[in-house]
Order: C-alpha cells, then sequence, then structure tokens
C-alpha cells in the first residue's frame, strides 16, 4: 500500500472493511471517487453521515427508524395481538412487501450462531419478552430458513410456549438455506398464510 | 450425456483454451506437469462447482490474473450452457444458461464420474474418502440430498462448537436441544439415503466385478453406519426412527461429547466396507485386487448415475490405463465406448491399440497449449 499517496492508501483501507469490498473493489472505487468532482464527493459523504447521525433503532420493536418510536410500532390501525420475529431490520420490508401481515415487528439484530460466538444473550431478545403482554395472542417466528433461523425459533420457542401465547413458525416452501431477504413476494406471502404451529 | 465443447479462461495453466470434444473417446496426451490434469478439472467443476484437488478456489487462477473462467457446453435433452467464474477478491459465480444461479441449482446438471491414481484410497484411505465418494456420488444426481447433507455438516459443526465451549461456560449446554432435533432429523434423512444408494451401489458393482475378473472373485460392499452393525440397523428400521436413536444415543453420551468436545454418533462417522471373496478387502486384498474394486465401483457409479437420470455421465480417467493389465484396459475402453462420452489422460498413446484410436480424438497438451 506504501506506493499510494497516504490519502488515497486511507481510503482504500477504509473502504476494505465494507463487507464484499476486496482489496481490489475498494482500489476501483478509491479512482473512481477521486475522479468524481467535488460537489458529487460532497453529496455522497454527507448521505453517509447524515443516514448515520439520524437514522436509529426503534426502543421498542428495534427496527431502524428515523423517529421513535417507529412508524409501525406508532401506527394504531396495526393489529397489537400479534408479533412478527425477524432476524434483521430489511426482513421487515420483505414481509411488508407480501402485504400480508399486519401486526407489529420485532428484530432480534442477528441469529444464534455458536460458530460466530452469537448467544441468546447477544440477540434482543430480553426486550423481546418484555413486549409480551397480555394483549399478545401469538408470535410468529419469522427467522430465516436455515438452521441457525431454526435453531433460534426453537429457542424463543421454547421460551414463550409455557407463557400460554400461540408461537408459529412460517409454513414451509420456503427455499432451504437462503435468507429471508430474498425469498419472493408470493412465496413468502403463501409462506407466512399457511404458517404452522410450533 | 456428453461435453460437446469446452472453454478455459486463465484457468491453471491455460490462458485460453478451447476445444470441441469428440462424443466418444478423447485422448489427452502429454509430458508431466503440461496440463492434462488441470482439463479433468476443468470439466469436473462443471459437474460439481468445485475441484476435487483444492478447497483454495483461488489456486485456480492463473498466475497473476483475477479471474478463471470455466465454460462448457453439454448436451442432453436439450443444450445446456455452463460457466464457472472463479474470482480472486469476490465470490465464485456460476452460471446455467447465462443465467446467475446457486450451487444447489447448478450441480448435477453435468454428471462425471472420475478416476485417478488417488481412487484407491476409496479402499485404502480413511473413512472420510469412502463419505466423500458416497456423497459426490448422491449429490450428482439428488439435490435434496445434497441440502440436507450441508445443513447437517453446519448443525453439527455449530452443536460441536457449544460442546468445546461448554468446559468454560457451562450455561451453554442449556442450548444444545435446540441443535438436538435438528441434528437427529437431518441425520436420519442422510443415512436412510446413504443406505438405499450403498445397496443399489453394491448390486452394480458385484455384477461388474464378476464380469472383470471371469467369474473368480466376488465383490461387497455394505454401508457401514457408526457404532452398530446393519442387523440392529434393520431393527431399527424405516423412516424417523434413526433420528430417535440419535436422540437417545446423544442423551446417554452427554458426558462424553463435553469431555470430548464433539457429537459423537451419526453419520459423520460413517464408513463403506469393502469385501473380496468375504474377506475384508482393505487388509487382504492384493494392489491389482484393490484396484480392480474401485475400477468395478467407478463403473457402477456410472451405471447407478444412469439408473437415477436416464442418461451415462461422462467418464473422466486420469492417468490410470497404464496401471490396469491389457485385458483390464481393453475390457473398459469397450465398455465405455458403447455408453458413455470418456476423457483419458495419458502420458504415452502406447497403451491404446490402433482399433480404439480409430474412433477417438487426440489432443497433444504442451504446456497449457491444446494441440
Ligand atoms: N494457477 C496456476 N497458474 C499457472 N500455472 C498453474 C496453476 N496451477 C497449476 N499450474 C501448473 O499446471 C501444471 C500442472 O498441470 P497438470 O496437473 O494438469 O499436469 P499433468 O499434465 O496432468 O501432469 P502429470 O502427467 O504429471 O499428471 C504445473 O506446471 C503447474 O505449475
Ligand atoms: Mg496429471
Ligand atoms: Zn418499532
Amino acid at each position: 500500500m506504501s506506493r499510494y499517496p497516504k490519502p488515497m492508501a486511507r481510503l482504500i483501507e477504509e473502504l476494505t472493511r465494507l463487507p464484499g469490498v476486496g482489496p481490489k473493489t475498494a482500489q476501483r472505487l478509491s479512482y473512481f471517487m477521486i475522479g468524481m468532482s467535488e460537489e458529487e464527493v460532497h453529496n455522497l459523504a454527507t448521505a453517509i453521515l447524515e443516514a448515520k447521525q439520524r437514522i436509529k433503532f426503534c426502543s421498542q420493536c428495534f427496527q431502524l427508524t428515523e423517529e421513535d418510536p417507529c412508524p409501525f410500532c406508532s401506527d394504531d390501525r396495526r393489529d397489537r395481538t400479534i408479533i412478527c420475529v425477524v432476524e434483521e431490520p430489511r426482513d421487515v420490508l420483505a414481509i411488508e412487501r407480501t402485504k400480508e401481515f399486519h401486526g407489529l415487528y420485532h428484530v432480534l439484530h442477528g441469529a444464534i450462531s455458536p460458530l460466530e460466538g452469537i448467544g441468546p444473550e447477544d440477540l434482543r431478545i430480553t426486550e423481546l419478552m418484555s413486549r409480551l403482554g397480555p394483549e399478545v395472542k401469538e408470535v410468529l417466528l419469522a427467522t430465516d430458513p436455515n438452521v441457525e433461523g431454526e435453531a433460534t425459533a426453537m429457542y424463543l420457542a421454547r421460551l414463550i410456549k409455557p407463557l400460554g401465547i400461540r408461537v408459529t413458525r412460517m409454513a414451509h416452501g420456503m427455499p432451504v438455506g437462503s435468507d429471508l431477504e430474498y425469498v419472493d413476494e408470493v412465496t413468502l406471502g403463501k409462506a407466512l398464510e399457511g404458517r404452522r404451529e410450533l | 450425456m456428453r461435453i460437446k465443447q469446452l472453454q478455459l479462461k486463465n484457468f491453471r495453466n491455460y490462458q485460453h483454451a478451447a476445444i470441441e470434444l469428440h462424443p466418444v473417446l478423447n485422448i489427452f496426451v502429454g509430458n508431466n506437469a503440461q496440463g492434462k490434469t488441470n482439463l479433468l478439472e476443468a470439466m469436473y467443476i462443471l459437474a460439481m462447482s468445485k475441484s476435487y484437488r483444492t478447497g483454495r478456489e483461488t489456486e485456480l487462477i492463473y498466475h497473476d490474473e483475477t479471474a478463471a473462467h470455466v465454460h462448457g457446453r453439454v448436451e442432453r435433452n436439450a443444450d445446456i450452457d455452463l460457466r464457472v467464474i472463479v474470482q480472486q477478491d469476490s465470490p465464485k459465480k456460476l452460471f446455467v444458461n447465462q443465467k446467475a444461479t446457486t450451487a444447489n441449482h447448478f450441480v448435477g446438471k453435468l454428471n462425471v464420474v472420475l478416476f485417478t491414481p488417488d481412487s484407491m484410497q476409496l479402499i485404502k484411505g480413511s473413512p472420510s474418502e469412502r463419505r466423500r465418494f458416497l456423497d459426490i456420488q448422491i449429490c450428482q444426481t439428488d439435490a435434496l440430498y445434497r441440502n440436507n447433507l450441508l445443513k447437517f455438516q453446519r448443525v453439527l459443526r455449530q452443536r460441536n462448537q457449544l460442546l468445546k465451549d461448554a468446559p468454560y461456560n457451562a450455561g451453554l449446554l442449556n442450548q444444545l436441544p435446540i441443535w438436538d432435533g435438528q441434528l437427529a432429523d437431518l441425520a436420519d434423512r442422510v443415512m436412510q439415503r446413504r443406505r438405499a444408494v450403498v445397496d443399489q451401489l453394491s448390486i452394480l458393482a458385484a455384477d461388474i466385478h464378476k464380469h472383470i475378473t471371469g467369474g473368480v472373485e466376488e465383490l461387497s460392499i455394505s454401508y457401514a453406519p457408526f457404532g452398530m452393525d446393519l442387523k440392529q440397523w434393520d431393527r431399527i428400521g424405516d423412516a424417523g426412527s434413526f433420528g430417535r436413536y440419535m436422540l437417545a444415543q446423544m442423551k446417554k453420551e452427554r458426558p462424553q461429547e463435553v469431555s470430548r468436545g464433539y457429537t459423537i454418533t451419526g453419520p459423520h462417522r460413517d464408513d463403506l466396507f469393502f469385501s473380496v471373496n468375504g474377506q475384508d478387502a482393505k487388509t487382504y486384498a492384493s494392489q491389482g485386487q484393490q484396484r480392480t474394486a474401485v475400477l468395478s465401483c467407478k463403473l457402477a457409479e456410472m451405471e447407478l448415475i444412469y439408473q437415477e437420470t436416464g442418461e451415462y455421465p461422462v467418464v473422466l480417467l486420469d492417468d490410470v490405463m497404464s496401471e490396469l493389465d491389457k485385458s483390464r484396459r481393453e475390457f473398459l475402453v469397450e465398455l465405455l465406448n458403447k455408453k458413455a462420452q470418456t476423457v483419458i489422460t495419458t502420458t504415452h498413446l502406447g497403451s491404446f491399440t490402433q482399433d480404439i484410436l480409430a474412433d477417438a480424438a487426440v489432443f497433444r497438451i504442451d504446456a497449457g497449449k491444446i494441440g
């Protein structure tokens, strides 16, 4: 890296930290950015900074939001008897696109994975449990249909069922091993509709 | 099925190469280290999406280049265009008919049977070699099995990690139950399928072996699940029941599991048992007998793929002709000629008769160039 001028080397290094960006891609992006007009670069930089400063997690469901509580949690028309549990904020959008679900959400921010050192205490599980008041009749576990998502659903079911709350899981028929995010709307919609009791 | 065309770009020691394959027999001839095996490896990758020689895929990329391309046209009922791009920086890409796809959809579009001097490990090597043989065989024609196997391996690694960490954090053991159910269920599916395939394979291989040895030798292959004999297995019986057995074993073996840090019972410890005339082939069979047994097994694999898909796979023979005696060589070529497209590598054409060469394409391989 020492052959690059210092500021360029630093830019490459910072970009390399991004997911999916290797040294070669970082180099290419850096050359591209250096070639952009100062105004374009300014826009990009402020967009990043503003997003970082203005977006936070909803204190109830841990979805990304500008206002707390988020539009879902503060929307009175949504069904408060059912909570859909997902791994990532982007999964909320995937489920919203199906237009099949009208309840509230809860984002765990990950799934249990001993290999990556992620245990239940690293997820927003305590926060989920504290939301399970008397008005909640069903928890729909919509973690990813892979082994970690399955294990996480199992963990939550063992925790929630003793409370007398109905626990359901997305129906089969979803591509195995996939991320929720990549499942098409029709399939996801059907999986929601035909959810099964755990 | 057959491979019609193969094109390489920056793959191993090939910068650019394109060949049209002969429908019956293709012979790659050249000195050592010229790129013969590399060509077979490329064809294997079109079948399995990954190499059998290395787990480090960037090794496949021509020195100092950024990406290796393997591109093939396969003739089945309809022609299929297959492409694999291995990249230095980013994940591998797979394409079927120009459309990007996942390994699970890619694997099996082309079927191959590979026979190399290393195939002897099937008898001589460790149980993991035999499991690998079996898994590669089944995965080629059964995407569901492939999926279950990958999931099983993932759950197993997760569960073993918990067992490894448990001595430092006893609370982790409370998490075992969320993996046990999945593990037992997947183990059951994997083992039921393996058992069925070994039974089929054994019948086919015995038949072929009898033929090759002029009726003198009887070859038998049997499934050997860990910790039980097949009678016990048969008593345990039908679908789902092995899962229940495994749950019970995990419970019983918990203390040993924790002290050893891994899962004791399961298909990850399966083995195959080869016998010739009733005797353990690993211990008692001669080098030549073992080689013939492996050959029978590979040909059985070919027949099994035919039974499963209605088409013979492409047979890849790396450097094995010189190791077989004349009668076996002729038997092999004659059999393959009638059935499957075959690709053979050799350092000299001496082991082929004029008859064989008459209906074959011979390619000279010299330092990453195909002549
Ligand atoms: N990524 C790579 N880039 C350039 N050359 C490579 C690469 N990987 C392997 N090679 C070269 O390919 C050659 C080996 O090719 P291959 O294994 O196909 O030989 P072969 O013709 O089968 O020889 P043998 O008869 O000894 O089996 C070696 O010279 C090796 O250096
Ligand atoms: Mg070779
Ligand atoms: Zn919210």
